[in-house]
C-alpha cells in the first residue's frame, strides 16, 4: 500500500473512533452512527465461507457489528412528490451491517415493518431498501442521488421481485438501470409478537471488483462513502418518497488485505 | 397553440354521429392492449353519458392544473374502477359440457362500458350519448408534468405525448395527473403506458386505427396548422369542435363536436323548447360555448335541407372517408 494512502486511511480510522458512537437505546447490540462517521469493514476470517451467499438467516452475521442510524424523510424535490409529502413518515432507525469475504461486499440491512407490501400494482407500492456509494472514492457528491459529473452506484432492493438492480444515479431523476447487474440480494421477513416488531432483514452484495463504468469499486486501503434509503410500500413510497441518511457514512476499507 | 412541439396533430370526433359500436375500441385493443398485462387498459374507450365513466368517476380523481397553474395530482384508481378482466368457461360449458352455464371467472363489478345506455331521465325524456375518449395528446400534459423522472416526452414532429418505457420506473404520478385517466399503469411490465396515437401509422401516412375502422366516420384527423386540413376547418374556422374538460388546464388536442338532441316533451306530450341533453351538463364537459356550436351546426343543417351549399355539413357527413384526414 502506497505510504501516503495508509497515512490517510489510519487517519480517517482514528477520526471515525473519535466520533461519538454509542450504544443505542433502542437496540442495546447495535452502534448508533450518524452521518459523517466512519466504521470499520468486518472480514470473515479466511477459513470462515457462508454456506448461501446472501442468507439473512445466516448465523455468521450474528458476529458481525451491527450499526443503527437514523434515516430521515427527504427533502421534496418535485411537485409530484411535493403534493404527497405527508405520505413521507417519521424518522425511523435502519440497522446495517458491512462485510466482506475477500470476494465480495456484502451489505445487511435491517429495519422494522409492520406490513410487508410486496406487490407493485396500480395503487400499491412495494417495499424497498438502497445502498448508495459514490462511484468515485475520492469525489465529493450529493448523497441525495449525486450529481451531475459526479455520479453514485446505488444497489436497490425490491420486494415485489425479490431482486436486485444496480443503478446510477447523477442528480434526482436521473436513476438509470446499468447493463451490467452484478448485485444480488436476499431478504428474510420475520414476523414478531406486536406487528410493528415485525421486521425485514435484507443482504445486498456484489464482487469487489467489476467491469462497470458506474459500479463502485472497493479495495484495500479505501474509505467508501455509503447512504441508506428505505421505502415503506404501506405508505405509497417510491421514488422521492422515502428516508435516507441524511449524509454519508464512510466505511474503511483498510481490513481488506491487498493482494 | 402548440407549446411543446413544432406541430400538433389533432382529432375532432363528431359526437352527433356516435353509434355506440366499439369498434374504435376493438381496433385499439386489438392492435395495442389485449396483451401482457394491458387486458384491463382500454387506450380508447367509448362511454354513456351522461355516466360514471372509465375509470369509474374518473372526473372527480383530480388531476389536471388548478387556475393558478400549479398541478393537481389528484387519486389513483384501483383495478376494480376500471374493471378486473375476465374470461369465460368456453371449454366446460360449451365443448365438453362440465359446466351448465357460461359465465365469467371472476364477478365483475365494472368495465369500460358497464353503464352503457343508462344515462339519465324518465321517459318520455330519457336521454344519453356516446363519449369515445382516448388520450388528448395535451399541449401541456399533466402526466408530463408530473413525472420527476422526464420519461414522458412530447414529440416535435407531431406532438404526440409519449411513455418512454426505458426511463419509466412505474411511479405512477402520471396516471393520477392525468384529469382523463389515460394514462395506465401495467402491472406486469411495472411501467405505465398509454395511447401512443398510432405514431407507427401516423408515421405511414396513416389515421390512428380508432379513427380509420370508425364506422360511423365521425372522427377527423389533421395538424392543427394546416389551414386546409378537415381539423382546422372544425376547429378553428367553424368552430364546431370543443376540448373535452378544458379547465383542467392541459390543452387537450382531441376535440368534440358536441351532440344535439330532440325537444323535451311536456306533460301533455307537447314537445317543449329545451333539448333534451341539458345544456349545462353538455357544459359541465365541454365549456361554455355548447349552445353557440348547437346553434351553428343547426343553421348549417338548415342551409343543406334548403338544397344550399354547407362545406361544414359536407366534412361532418363525410361521404368520402379519406377527406377526414389529412396527414400530409
Amino acid at each position: 500500500m502506497d505510504k501516503r494512502l495508509r497515512t490517510a486511511s489510519i487517519l480517517v480510522l482514528a477520526m471515525g473512533l473519535l466520533s461519538p458512537i454509542t450504544a443505542s437505546l433502542a437496540d442495546p447490540n447495535a452502534l448508533s452512527v450518524k452521518p459523517g462517521d466512519t466504521i470499520p469493514l468486518t472480514v470473515f476470517p479466511p477459513h470462515v465461507f457462508l454456506r448461501v451467499a446472501n442468507d439473512p438467516l445466516e448465523i455468521l452475521w450474528e458476529r458481525v457489528p451491527e450499526y443503527e442510524v437514523q434515516v430521515v424523510p427527504v427533502p421534496v424535490v418535485h411537485r409530484s412528490v411535493e403534493l404527497r409529502k405527508a405520505n413521507s413518515g417519521e424518522p425511523m432507525p435502519l440497522f446495517f451491517s458491512v462485510a466482506s469475504d475477500g470476494e465480495r461486499l456484502y451489505v445487511k440491512l435491517r429495519w422494522h415493518d409492520a406490513t410487508p407490501d410486496r406487490k407493485t400494482g396500480m395503487d400499491q407500492s412495494r417495499d424497498g431498501v438502497a445502498v448508495q456509494f459514490t462511484v468515485n472514492a475520492d469525489q465529493q457528491t450529493s448523497h441525495t442521488m449525486g450529481a451531475p459529473g459526479r455520479p453514485v452506484n446505488i444497489w436497490y432492493w425490491r420486494s415485489d421481485s425479490e431482486s436486485a438492480e444496480n443503478l446510477a444515479a447523477g442528480g434526482f431523476g436521473s436513476a438509470t438501470h446499468l447493463p451490467e447487474q452484478p448485485v444480488s440480494a436476499r431478504s428474510h421477513y420475520a414476523k414478531a409478537a406486536a406487528a410493528e416488531d415485525n421486521q425485514w432483514t435484507v443482504i445486498l452484495s456484489r464482487p469487489l471488483a467489476t467491469d462497470g463504468e458506474y459500479d463502485a469499486q472497493f479495495e484495500p486501503g479505501m474509505v467508501r462513502s455509503m447512504a441508506f434509503a428505505v421505502w415503506q410500500g404501506a405508505l405509497d413510497q417510491r421514488d422521492g418518497l422515502k428516508r435516507t441518511t441524511p449524509g454519508w457514512i464512510k466505511v474503511d476499507l483498510s481490513p481488506l488485505k491487498a493482494g | 397553440m402548440t407549446n411543446g412541439s413544432k406541430r400538433q396533430l389533432r382529432m375532432v370526433i363528431d359526437l352527433n354521429k356516435c353509434i355506440g359500436c366499439h369498434t374504435c375500441t376493438s381496433a385499439c385493443k386489438m392492435m395495442w392492449t389485449n396483451r401482457n398485462g394491458r387486458e384491463y387498459m382500454y387506450w380508447n374507450n367509448v362511454e354513456t353519458r351522461p355516466g360514471a365513466g372509465y375509470p369509474r368517476n374518473f372526473q372527480e380523481k383530480g388531476g389536471g392544473f388548478n387556475k393558478d397553474g400549479q398541478l393537481n395530482i389528484g387519486q389513483t384508481p384501483p383495478l376494480e374502477d376500471y374493471g378486473i378482466p375476465w374470461e369465460y368457461n368456453y371449454e366446460e360449458s360449451l365443448i365438453n359440457g362440465s359446466e351448465t352455464s357460461l359465465r365469467p371467472n371472476v364477478s365483475p363489478t365494472w368495465g369500460a362500458n358497464w353503464d352503457e345506455d343508462k344515462g339519465e331521465g324518465v321517459y318520455p325524456n330519457a336521454h344519453y350519448f356516446y363519449l369515445p375518449r382516448l388520450c388528448n395528446h395535451c399541449s401541456n400534459p399533466g402526466c408530463l408534468a408530473a413525472c420527476p423522472r422526464k420519461a414522458i416526452y412530447k414529440r416535435q414532429e407531431d406532438g404526440i405525448v409519449l411513455v418512454d418505457q426505458e426511463r419509466c420506473r412505474g411511479y405512477r404520478y402520471c396516471v393520477t395527473a392525468c384529469p382523463y385517466k389515460k394514462v395506465y399503469f401495467n402491472e406486469r411490465t411495472g411501467t405505465s403506458e398509454k395511447c401512443l396515437f398510432c405514431y407507427p401509422r401516423i408515421e405511414k401516412g396513416l389515421p390512428q386505427a380508432c379513427a380509420r375502422q370508425c364506422v360511423g366516420r365521425l372522427r377527423t384527423v389533421g395538424y392543427a396548422d394546416d389551414i386546409e386540413g378537415p381539423v382546422y376547418q372544425l376547429v378553428d374556422k367553424y368552430k364546431v369542435a370543443l376540448p373535452l374538460l378544458a379547465d383542467r388546464g392541459t390543452r387537450p388536442n382531441v376535440f368534440y363536436v358536441p351532440p344535439d338532441s330532440p325537444p323535451r316533451f311536456k306533460p301533455d306530450g307537447s314537445p317543449d323548447a329545451t333539448r333534451r341533453i341539458p345544456i349545462e351538463y353538455l357544459e359541465g364537459l365541454f365549456g361554455p360555448r355548447v349552445s353557440e356550436v348547437l346553434e351553428t351546426l343547426a343553421a348549417e343543417r338548415a342551409r343543406k335541407a334548403r338544397g344550399e351549399d354547407s362545406e361544414l355539413m359536407d366534412l361532418l357527413i363525410g361521404q368520402r372517408q379519406k377527406a377526414l384526414f389529412k396527414l400530409g
